[in-house]
Formats: C-alpha cells, structure tokens, sequence
C-alpha cells in the first residue's frame, strides 16, 4: 500500500487545499527530521491487520523546520499519515473538522456513507500503547457517529496504529 | 451555499481559531465567532435530528462561547432547544455547553463564583445586553 502524502487533496476533496498542503509539508518534515526518506516503510497497525505500506513525499531541502514548534510539526504529521493511511486502506474521506469538545478530530464517512469520529494522536518517538488506549477513552463518547476510531503515529519507526473504541 | 463548500469553510475556520488559541492571540474570538456563524450555517441545512445537524447546533453554540458572544450563544440554544426536532441528547448537550461554559469561567474566577455565583452574573449581563445601557441593571 504506497500512501503518496502529496495527495491528500485528492483523497479528501472536503479538505481545504492549504490544509493538505500543510499536512503533506509537515507530514515531510516530520518524518525528515526523523532522518526518513520518501518510499520508507510505515509499520501498520488496523484494528489486527498489518499491511505492507510505504510513505512518499517530494523531498525538498525544508529550511523553515527550525522555525516551527516541534510538537505542532508531529502532530501535524500524524493528522498527514493518519489521513493517508485510513483513506487508501480504508475507503474513509474527510467530511469537516471538529471543534474540541466533540471527542474527535474529524468527522469521515466510509464507503457506505456511514459517519466514522477519527480522532489523532502523534509522538515522536517511543511506546505509543498508552497514547492509544486514552484516544480511544476519549473517541468512544462520540457516540453521534456509525464507528469511533483513534489512530496513533509514532514518527520515529514510523509506525501508525488504527484501532476501533 | 451548499453544506460541502461550509464542510470546507468550517474546517479551515476551526483550525485557524484553534491555532489562534493556542497562541492566545487576541483574533482567536474573532475567528471563533466565524466558526459560530458558519456552524449556524450548516444548521440551516441540516434538521436537528440528523447527527451531523446536531453536531452543528452544538458547533455554533461552543463557538460563540469560545467567542465570548453569551448573548448569541443564548440566542442560539433557545432557537435551537425550540425545533420541534430537538431530541433530548441534543437539548442535554445544548445545556451541558453552558455549565461547562461557567465551569471554566468560575475556575478563572473564583472569588465571583463563590460569591455571586456564575448563573448571576451570566443574568446579569444578558440584562445589561436586552437593556442596552449600562444602569441601572435590571
């Protein structure tokens, strides 16, 4: 599975196009920082099922990565990856953003047109079980929608992690 | 509109308060205040028993109070809360904004809340908005 991080305007057309570009050019430095290269395997995680998959970008020298807050470049590279991966693997296209408060980042539907809440954590590098399990506490009350889903990235691996409250 | 173009104006909206919040920027009420009015707008498209149209009455609610418009926020709750397909999980979210709303207003605030208590004040200066001046306070 190639999730091309350039694309995200393309998976998620309801996405505005500055914040996909933003996601992708994140989701780059991100995983750049990190010393990763465009084709690096992404170790997957969905519900029980590992799929090969693999992360692409257009490499370009970034020179404003010291200029952005690291914490806001990973967790923006974990809402890029996320977006990527529960697109192609999943059929899942954005619908809108939430506002805090609603337990989820975002508001998706599956293939069936049933609402899924994704809610998105990322780290840069080390254990993220215990990330999980308190994204998926907070998913489970978002109860307006069909399926409630919190996917973590670690940057480091990289590796995401889906898995349903 | 249609509800995918406010789809697309609500998420950049959303992001760009939040960002401002994070920063404590003073544009964040300004930008919360266009969350608000978009929300509403999807509202206007969606009936209330619908999931994604109770999600957006209670967006434009908590982002007027994010926008420190109370008087719109009440405003809104009473349209709201008066539709006749209002269920109770949304009329009980509509009202749990508000004391979460105070909650957080009074941990600012303690001394006030101890004292006059948070649903006063929140009377209070609903009366000085209706009256439109500021004495006396009805």
């Amino acid at each position: 599975m190639k999730l091309d991080l350039m694309q995200l305007k393309a998976m998620h057309p309801l996405l505005p196009a500055s914040t996909a570009a933003e996601y992708g050019h994140r989701a780059a430095m991100g995983l750049e920082r990190h010393l990763h290269e465009p084709g690096v395997s992404l170790a997957t995680l969905i519900e029980s099922e590992t799929p090969p998959t693999s992360l692409h970008w257009i490499a370009s020298a970034f020179g404003d990565v010291d200029q952005l807050d690291r914490h806001q470049i990973t967790e923006d590279a974990a809402e890029g990856v996320t977006l990527a991966l529960v697109n192609v693997a999943l059929g899942w296209v954005v619908k809108r953003r939430l506002q805090r408060g609603e337990f989820a980042d975002w508001l998706l539907q599956d293939s069936e047109a049933r609402l899924v809440a994704l809610e998105v954590s990322g780290i840069a590098e080390g254990d993220d079980s215990g990330r999980l399990r308190e994204k998926l506490d907070q998913v489970r009350y978002a109860t307006f929608a069909h399926r409630r889903v919190a996917c973590v990235v670690e940057l480091a691996t990289p590796r995401a992690t889906v898995a349903t409250a | 509109m249609s509800l995918d173009f406010l789809y697309l104006l609500v998420t950049e909206a959303i992001r760009r308060a939040e960002t401002l919040e994070d920063l404590r920027a003073p544009g964040m009420h300004t930008a919360y205040s266009e969350v608000s009015l978009l929300e509403e707008k999807v509202a206007e498209l969606l009936p209330a028993s619908d999931p994604e149209g109770a999600l957006a009455r209670r967006g434009a609610v908590r982002a007027a109070l994010a926008a420190r418009e109370l008087g719109r926020a009440q405003e809104l709750t009473e349209r709201f809360l008066a539709e006749a397909d209002a269920n109770a999980e949304l009329q009980a979210g509509l009202h749990r904004l508000f004391e979460e709303s105070e909650h957080s207003t009074a941990l600012r605030f303690p001394l006030v809340a101890a004292t006059v208590g948070m649903s006063e004040v929140r009377r209070l200066a609903r009366a000085l908005v209706e009256q439109g001046a500021p004495f006396p306070i009805g």
